[in-house]
This record gives structure tokens, sequence and C-alpha cells, in this order.
């Protein structure tokens, strides 16, 4: 898995883009770290591009759920972007769907940001 | 009554190797490519649980695993022979609390339990533990 990132709107909105497959303690491991780095540099809004990403586990979903807790403690948001069907039906299964916000691109989820 | 079988070392890296054992039988088998991915991730799931848990990550047993099919009856059957394990013991966790409380691990029988009709745990004699994962394909969908 490989993981890029950036901020937009002078730091203001960090975008994490993931690629491969979120499985496992190690890769999941780098995803936790970025997403507290970014908590530390006291960012709040957070937008998840998994357009890329093909294969999620239970790993990957706990990480999610993490990075989602750890924003939510700090009065900051997450959402995610371009879900693919599979992924998708795996946050309907687990019900995941309920807790993220989830958009088909990344103008929505930045415009989401700015109605609140 | 048909059979398939796959022999793996207690590796993750081997796990790429089951999903796709898995998904070209299920493909074959008639099942739709959401319920393939569905088996495919339990799969992972318990042999990831036997490589981390039963195993400790030692890399050098081995996990077996058979799928049978039988009229509209698709199962997995991974057969392994490290540390006996209780599945009567992982609570399935509440979401709220989960999410409330975030630690690493705990979900992925509850998941297992989700992607399939049925999840059993057997233990055979010689110590051998068996994981019986079973899905019906839904004739005329």
């Amino acid at each position: 898995m490989t993981i890029k990132s950036k901020t937009i709107q002078d730091g203001k909105i960090a975008i994490i883009e993931l690629r491969g497959a979120l499985i496992g303690d190690d890769l999941t491991d780098e995803f936790r770290d970025e997403v507290a780095d970014y908590i530390e540099q006291g960012n709040k809004c957070m937008i998840l591009n998994m357009k890329r990403v093909n294969y999620l586990n239970s790993s990957g979903i706990g990480a999610l759920i993490t990075a989602h807790t750890s924003y939510r403690k700090i009065g900051g948001e997450i959402k995610l972007i371009g879900l693919s069907s599979n992924i998708q039906n795996l946050m309907v299964i687990t019900r995941l769907i309920e807790v993220f916000d989830a958009y088909e691109t990344i103008e929505e989820a930045i415009k989401s940001f700015s109605t609140k | 009554m048909n059979t398939l079988n796959l022999r793996i070392e207690s590796k993750t890296e081997r796990l790429s190797y089951v999903r796709e054992f898995v998904s070209d039988a299920a493909k074959k088998f008639g099942f739709d490519d959401e319920s393939i991915g569905k088996i495919a991730l339990a799969v992972d799931e318990a042999c990831t649980n036997i490589i981390k848990h039963a195993y400790g990550f030692s890399p050098q047993h081995n996990i077996d695993i058979k799928i049978v099919t039988n009229k509209e009856i698709f199962e997995i059957i991974i057969r392994h022979q490290g540390k006996l394990f209780d599945p009567k013991l992982v609570k399935t966790p509440d979401l709220k609390d989960y999410i409330d409380h975030p630690r690493r691990g705990g979900l992925g029988i509850h998941l297992m339990r989700l992607l399939m009709d049925q999840v059993e745990y057997k233990i055979l004699p010689n110590n051998k533990c068996e994981v019986h994962l079973l899905k019906k394909l839904q004739v005329g969908k």
C-alpha cells in the first residue's frame, strides 16, 4: 500500500490518498501514523481518498474506525471518497456506512466541510 | 460432491493465493462478484486469525483449505494444528462501543459471521482444528 497526502485551503483540509490493500498491522500502522501526524498538526478536516484501495479487511476497517474516532475526539471530521462497489458493500454489511460520511467526488467532500 | 484443496504455509504473504483460489472456485460455482468478494474476505479473515493467533506468526506450519461443493452449498473447511481457539469467548462487538473505544483486532470473526451464511469451529482428535465457512448459492438470483 502507498500513502500520499497533501493539504489544501491553507492547510485547513488534509487529503490522504490510499493505494492498494489496506490490510495487516504493518500497512495499517503507516496509515494510523499519517492520521496521527495530521491531528498533531492541529488538522480537523480530513478527506480519505479510497478510489485506489482495491482491498480492505478487518484490520483496515479497524484503522478507519480509529481514524474516525480520533478526529471526532478533537472535534474534527473525516470524509470518505471514491468507495468501490466492493468496499461500499462491506461498509453497508458492517453498518459503517451509517458512521462515515461518504461522497462521490473530492469537490463534494470539500463542500461538505464549508457548509458546516 | 466435489472438492478442491490448497495447502499454504502459515504466512500472511500467502493470503493472496488463498483469495485467488477461493475466488476462482466461487466464480466457477456460479456466485456473483459481490458474493465472491464476501467469501474471499471471510476466508482471508479466518486464515489471518490462524496465522496470528493459532500459530503466533510462526511461518513453518501449514494451513489446509478444502472447498466442498454439493448442490447449492459452497463450503470452505480450513484446518490447522495450532493453538486451540474457542470462538464463544469472542463477543460480537457493539459497533457504537467499538467506535467510542477502538482497539486492534476483534472484528475479524464478527466480519466472517456477517459475510457467510454459517461459521462453525470444530475441534478434531489429535489437536486439529477446523473452521467451516458455508455459503448457499441463491438459485435464480
